[in-house]
């Protein structure tokens, strides 16, 4: 029983449909959010500034689900986030794909309110500063 | 620099937060009531304990998907229904002379013991139900240091994750007082971000 589980297990880590789609997704939502205005209008108030962006997709595992996320960050000349004092860094993420330890998959698109209001937040400190 | 604003996006921190004082006032009563062997002071003691904490239990346990939250809750109900229990015994004695409960045989001094044990879980619940529901909080990620000040990171049931931290500082004009403060946090860099609401501690109203 606990060999039959095991090889259950890694014929499901290794299923390369199921990372392939998910590697395709995410790569689909950073182009598509690369395209967007308010990223083009972040960049262009970064550079202002002299600043830069780290815009990157990345994973996170956690005790029963993996996650993929698509994270912005606002970096000065020394590559550290930018803060702005006692409201927060200028750094935020949102889930583009959930996967749960039976790798029921669950994908989720990059525009979504609490992202979209905090990346306006960005702009806006980068507007000011 | 940005000043404090008194803010609450949902309003449900302060109205929850009355009842949880509400119940602390009534938990005082009781205690009171007990000691000087006043049936009326106990009695509506109990009343303030078990109303608010079957309010915020129910909403607790049964108007969100956060797990947490909806144990928390379980907890206030079942605490609150034992007080509601004592405060129908308590009010009995005060219009009849008779205690249901301690006529089935008990103790005075168990009735007593019980009685404050489950008004003060009951309390407590109402408390812990009353911020865990504000808040959504399905998982407790860490007590941590978040940039310059200690706080909570939280899970909330629409998978979000927040920090809550409680501190004072200068917001310029002069202004410094304790305060909550809750913000966004991104998981993938470990930074707290932008900040969605304050509240001074002592005013549990928002400010405008």
């Amino acid at each position: 029983m606990a060999n039959g589980i095991g090889i259950e297990k890694s014929i499901l880590m290794e299923n390369k449909n199921l990372t392939n789609t998910i590697d395709y997704y995410c790569k689909n939502e950073f182009i598509n959010f690369k395209k967007s205005e308010i990223y083009k209008e972040i960049l262009l108030l970064a550079k202002n500034k002299k600043y830069h962006i780290n815009l990157e997709i990345g994973k996170l595992e956690k005790l029963k689900k993996t996650k993929w996320y698509i994270s912005l960050s606002v970096l000065n000349l020394n590559n550290q986030i930018v803060e702005i004092p006692d409201d927060g860094f200028l750094s935020y993420s949102t889930e583009l794909v959930t996967m749960d330890n039976q790798n029921r998959v669950n994908f989720s698109s990059w525009i979504e309110n609490d992202f979209i209001e905090t990346l306006k937040w960005i702009k806006t400190n980068l507007n000011q500063k | 620099m940005t000043p404090v604003m008194y803010s609450d996006i949902s309003g449900e921190f302060p109205i929850l937060a009355i009842l949880a004082v509400t119940a602390i006032v009534g938990l005082s009563l009781t205690i009171a009531g007990v000691a000087s062997n006043n049936n009326t002071m106990t009695a509506i003691g109990l009343t303030m304990v078990a109303v608010p904490a079957l309010i915020t239990g129910g909403l607790a346990a049964f108007a969100t998907t956060a797990t947490l939250t909806n144990i928390i809750g379980g907890v206030t109900i079942a605490a609150g229904l034992g007080t509601a229990t004592f405060a129908s015994a308590e009010w009995q004695q005060t219009l009849t002379g008779d205690n249901w409960i301690l006529n089935s045989g008990m103790s005075e001094k168990l009735y007593n013991g019980l009685m404050i044990g489950v008004a003060s879980l009951a309390t407590l619940g109402t408390a812990a139900s009353s911020f865990s529901y504000s808040f959504r909080i399905n998982s407790i990620q860490n007590f941590g240091k978040y940039g310059d000040y200690y706080g909570m990171r939280f899970d909330t049931a629409a998978g979000k994750t927040r920090v809550l931290s409680f501190h004072t500082h200068d917001h310029g004009a002069g202004f410094s007082q304790w305060h909550w403060q809750l913000q966004k946090y991104n998981p993938y860099t470990g930074k707290a971000a932008s900040t969605i609401c304050r509240w001074v501690w002592w005013k549990l109203w928002q400010m405008g």
